[in-house]
């Protein structure tokens, strides 16, 4: 199981590479047989039924069409697997819980169908710069006399897809490890290793003889 | 710096600083530091400074890290660190550089950091660590995990310790222990883990940049 766990591992982490080449197409097909070889390991021990059928899971079926798709389409460079299982939770799962039960599909659709529409419109308003702050904020931008709308940011109404920006580079109390493993921002440069910023103990003047 | 090696229970650092600073002034040298009787080694002057932790900077593109690829990373050498209910010393690993004409993780060696600190010896400034050295296991990564396996090197009956420039560091390193058969004891705090095994196995999935540096 171990061996079967690390060659998925190892899959994983070749096909995460932004460059694939002929040498890291064979390593990755190498592991996927290895993965193969090993998984066998969860029918001998009855995690899974014996049988053909037993590894009918779609992610793992998934990795069996990777080298072919990468030939096709490239790298897929860290691209999500979980992807169509996050969206189904949207656009399946939710609906049909507010759904009558009854006939739902033709539910599930039009809810689909009217979240598509509000998001459309939603993107519509953002680009004709009409959501911006809140009511309140907007009350009170209308009340106040030196209001310059053109330069009101946004607040609640932050733009979907601006990303957070990650940890700056300067550490505060070293002892904190909250940012022990963080991005850095900047240009792209050469590995280097800095001391932290406070000394540790009380420095010592000593002549060594 | 005889009173930070005694503070710091390290006795051992004041020659070993010397056999460092011998390589650094001369590193053409024919015959190593190490070999180098101590009446022609260096005399540190000047303060020494000793730092809890350093910061690894690397290009790391698939991890998490920042636009242009570059990612960070702190190691620890303290003798206590605080967090939650863990109240002890840590002391982590870290991956040296060896040959930088190997590739993977021929090129590298393992070692614990037991002290960073800092010296400036003729006007420049040298930032150290003093490291507890692993060795390999065998000549292969172990056949059922893949992974290398390490212990404590041993030389002379004693660890192998040096001091080494903090250049040298490439980023920290994840050892994880073997068990073999037998089962942990029940008290084991896992703080204890790097003091307590005598074999670990190296890593290399930590993270992206961790398999594609010892892969």
């Amino acid at each position: 199981m171990v061996c079967a766990i690390s060659a998925y591992i190892d899959f994983y982490y070749l096909v995460r590479r932004p460059a694939i080449d002929e040498d890291c197409l064979t390593a990755i097909q190498e592991a996927l047989a290895r993965f193969h070889h090993y998984r066998v390991a969860f029918q001998t021990h009855g995690v899974r039924p014996a049988g053909p059928e037993a590894f009918s899971l779609p992610r793992q079926h998934a990795m069996t069409h990777y080298p072919e798709l990468i030939i096709a389409f490239g790298a897929p460079n860290g691209l999500c697997s979980s992807m169509t299982e996050k969206k189904h939770i949207q656009a399946v799962k939710k609906p049909w819980r507010r759904s009558g039960r009854y006939r739902a599909l033709g539910q599930i659709l039009l809810t689909n169908q009217r979240l598509d529409k509000l998001a459309a419109a939603r993107r519509d308003f953002r680009r004709r710069r009409m959501l911006r702050g809140t009511c309140s904020s907007a009350a009170v931008r209308s009340l106040d006399s030196r209001d310059d709308p053109g330069l009101e940011a946004s607040t609640e109404e932050e733009d979907a897809d601006s990303r957070e920006e990650p940890a700056s580079a300067a550490v505060g109390d070293d002892d904190d490890d909250d940012d022990d493993w963080a991005p850095v921002q900047g240009p792209t440069v050469l590995n280097h290793v800095t001391l932290a910023r406070t000394k540790g103990m009380p420095s010592f003047n000593h002549q060594v003889s | 710096m005889a009173d930070v090696a005694k503070h710091t229970n390290n006795l051992d650092l004041v020659i070993l600083t010397r056999h460092f600073l011998f390589d650094q002034l001369d590193p053409d040298s024919a015959i190593p530091g190490i070999d180098i009787h101590p009446s022609e080694l260096p005399h540190i002057s000047g303060n020494t400074f000793i730092y809890h932790s350093a910061i690894a900077t690397y290009y790391a593109p698939s991890n998490y890290s920042g636009e242009g690829g570059m990612y960070r990373e702190r190691m620890r050498a303290t003798p206590l660190w605080k967090k939650g209910e863990i109240h002890g010393p840590r002391y982590d690993c870290a991956l040296i550089e060896n040959d930088p004409d190997l590739a993977g993780f021929a090129g590298l060696r393992v070692a614990r950091l037991r002290l960073l600190f800092s010296i400036e010896h003729e006007d420049i400034n040298y930032p150290c660590a003093l490291v507890e050295w692993y060795s390999t296991v065998g000549s292969r990564p172990d056949s059922v995990t893949n992974y290398w396996l390490l212990e404590k090197e041993i030389v002379g009956g004693k660890l192998h310790r040096s001091v080494i420039h903090l250049d040298c560091i490439l980023r920290g390193a994840h050892l994880a222990p073997v068990f073999a058969d037998r089962l942990a004891p029940l008290r084991l705090n896992y703080t204890r883990t790097l003091d307590v095994f005598g074999r670990f196995y190296l890593n290399h999935h930590i993270d992206p940049h961790g398999f594609e540096v010892l892969h």
